[in-house]
């Protein structure tokens, strides 16, 4: 099975708010996936649908494999997730914050022990065991954060703005770690108003109010619309759509 | 200083003030709310006080001396037993307050001119109940004394036969379970289950809206972790910590203090088991419905309050209009003040708080189950 996410007209409606609006793709595994679009237009509650939080008004959605509304349990287990905010337990040290997670996905004590040391060692944390999480620089903190979202080796991770707020030098480190995993095996689904890091991405999506305007490589969609940057092709795309009404 | 800034600062903080609901019951609602119950509870005058009677000479002048003492409206016969033992158990386990054991020759006393005793016996966990108690018994038999007498002198005079010397109702008041009439004996357990309450309340709400505001929930959303697991998990550090807070407040109470504790400790602590496990999901409750930390203070203070007055921590339910006690009954801590004061004041158990028991045991579980829905709800 190659397809990792496969979302078949997939809607989301608060009363009378459509949040996503009859959206359908695929991404398959092992990529970069950049799931783009102003604020409020309805990235948040993709991913929420998408990690089995929120059931979708209608429509369905199959992460590898399973089903979000009927496996719920499943799609848990073998998703990993990071957002901005990184939700770290910052009076927790990195050994304990590593340690919660990793039992919280039921993994064994020898398990535990061994992709903590894995983990560790992954983000650069050694020596820093006993540190509080709240002690750690930002950039420490961001890749504690993606150790504690990878301990249970999902096969796919959100990454909720990872970068936002973070220093560039940070960043580009951790865009080296995203890639490496990518060549694991590991799908990425990222969502970012960086449009270099868009740039970087092997697949886009384009949400604007609720519905896709756009999917496929950033060099295929820059081509089709004759758009120099990412930026000029999302204006344009914006400006179709307001012109349309 | 400008007119126009400070109007700028003075109309925000008024939209302000108008959007934050909470603030605004804070404001207006909860002072109305406090000043109707405290209005209506907030009485020392003890009267209709349950009396439990016993009468073992069952003949006209004894039966006059409980229809007198209910004509006082100070108190009223609802049980009549047959024995001493039993007017006991029935203080003992609440139902009266006051008991009183009419002897055998009661009648033949008084009508050979002689002193007829009465035991009264009076619940004296609660000092404002028995100083009222004890006042008014005694007033009552004096007053008794001097009709009885009246009717006597009229008899003799008209017949102008019979012995004459005072009968009297020699009423022997004794005070049941705090003969000294300490007041720490009363505010100690009760002081005991209000700390609890809020304290435990507090500490859980704070520990859950803590994960809320630093995104904690949100990433454990995404894990496979479930809803009862998520609130055992927070309920049971909280259980513990709730028992060894209590164990130290009961300590301090009782050796600093010199709280009466004639009872059974781990009886207590078994019982009162129920009333932590209430309170704390009391707090997971509050932070379901508070957004911050600082909105769950809000909403404790206005739960605080109330418990302070209808709980029968200060003013005694008994003297209470059947509404405001009725409110009273709706909150757990009543219960644990009762249970508390039971044991440790009267050295009552089990057998004899049982209702209370289950009734506390039932307001706790409907508190957790309530937060376990709400909290549902979020996932």
């Amino acid at each position: 099975m190659t397809e990792v996410i496969k979302v078949e007209n997939l809607t989301l409606r608060y009363g009378n708010y459509t949040a996503v609006n009859n959206i359908s793709f695929t991404v398959p595994k092992g990529i970069i996936f950049g799931y783009l679009g102003p604020n409020g237009s309805g990235k948040t509650s993709t991913i929420r649908m998408l990690c089995g939080i929120r059931p979708p008004t209608s429509g369905s959605a199959y992460i590898l494999g399973y089903n979000i509304a009927t496996h719920k349990q499943m799609v848990k287990q073998n998703i990993g997730y990071m957002s901005q905010k990184f939700s770290l337990y910052e009076d927790l040290t990195v050994n304990e914050n590593l340690s919660f997670f990793a039992r919280i996905y039921s993994l064994s004590p020898k398990e535990e022990n061994c992709r903590k040391q894995e983990m560790i060692k992954f983000g650069q944390l050694e020596g820093r065991e006993k540190v509080l999480a709240g002690n750690l620089s930002g950039g420490l903190k961001q890749r504690l954060a993606l150790g504690c979202a990878l301990i249970h080796r999902p096969k796919l991770l959100y990454l909720d703005e990872p970068t936002a707020g973070v220093d560039p030098l940070s960043r580009k480190v951790f865009w080296d770690i995203i890639k490496h995993l990518t060549t694991q095996g590991v799908t990425i689904f990222l969502t970012t108003h960086y449009m270099d890091e868009a740039d970087g991405c092997d697949l886009l999506a384009f949400m604007y109010r609720g519905n896709m305007e756009a999917f496929g490589p950033p060099a295929e969609l820059k081509q089709q619309k004759d758009a120099g940057s990412l930026e000029a092709l999302f204006i344009k795309l914006v400006e179709e759509r307001e012109r349309k009404g | 200083m400008s007119l126009r800034r400070l109007n700028a600062i003075a109309i925000k903080e008024f939209i302000e003030f108008g959007r934050d609901r909470l603030s605004v019951a804070l404001a207006f609602g909860l002072p109305v709310f406090l000043l109707v119950i405290i209005g209506y509870a907030a009485t020392f005058d003890v009267d209709h006080l349950r009396m439990a009677v016993c009468d073992m000479s069952c003949t006209d002048e004894s039966r006059q001396l409980i229809a007198f003492f209910e004509q006082s409206e100070y108190f009223i016969p609802v049980y009549y037993t047959g024995s001493y033992a039993e007017v006991v158990h029935l203080i003992d386990c609440g139902k009266a307050r006051v008991g009183m054991i009419i002897e055998p020759g009661y009648s033949e006393n008084l009508h050979s001119g002689k002193s007829a005793q009465v035991h009264f016996l009076i619940d004296g966990q609660d000092p404002v109940i028995a100083k009222t108690a004890l006042s008014t018994c005694q007033v009552l038999a004096i007053a008794r004394s001097v009709q009885i007498n009246y009717d006597r002198l009229g008899k003799t005079i008209s017949s102008g036969i019979g012995p004459f010397g005072a009968a009297y109702v020699d009423l022997r008041p004794q005070l049941l379970y705090n003969p000294e009439g300490k007041s720490s004996n009363l505010f100690i357990p009760g002081l005991i289950g209000l700390i609890l309450q809020n304290i435990l309340t507090m500490l859980t709400s704070f520990a859950m809206l803590r994960e809320t505001e630093r995104g904690n929930f949100e990433q454990l959303l995404i894990t496979p972790v479930k809803p009862l697991e998520m609130v055992l998990g927070k309920l049971i550090p909280y259980l513990f910590i709730g028992m060894g807070e209590y164990l130290l407040v009961l300590l301090v109470g009782v050796y600093w203090f010199e709280a009466k504790m004639v009872g059974d400790m781990v009886t207590m602590f078994v019982m009162c088991f129920f009333f932590i496990l209430g309170s704390v999901g009391l707090g997971l409750l509050v932070s379901t419905i508070a957004k911050t930390q600082l909105q769950a203070i809000e909403i404790v203070v206005c739960i605080l309050l109330p418990s302070l007055v209808l709980s029968g921590f200060v003013f005694p339910r008994d003297a209470q209009p059947g509404w405001i006690s009725f409110m009273g009954s709706a909150l757990p801590v009543t219960y644990f003040i009762e249970i508390n004061r039971g044991i440790m004041v009267k050295g009552i158990g089990y057998a004899e708080l049982v209702r209370e028991i289950a009734i506390l045991a039932a307001q706790s579980l409907v508190i957790v189950l309530l937060a376990t829905l709400r909290l549902r709800k979020q996932f």
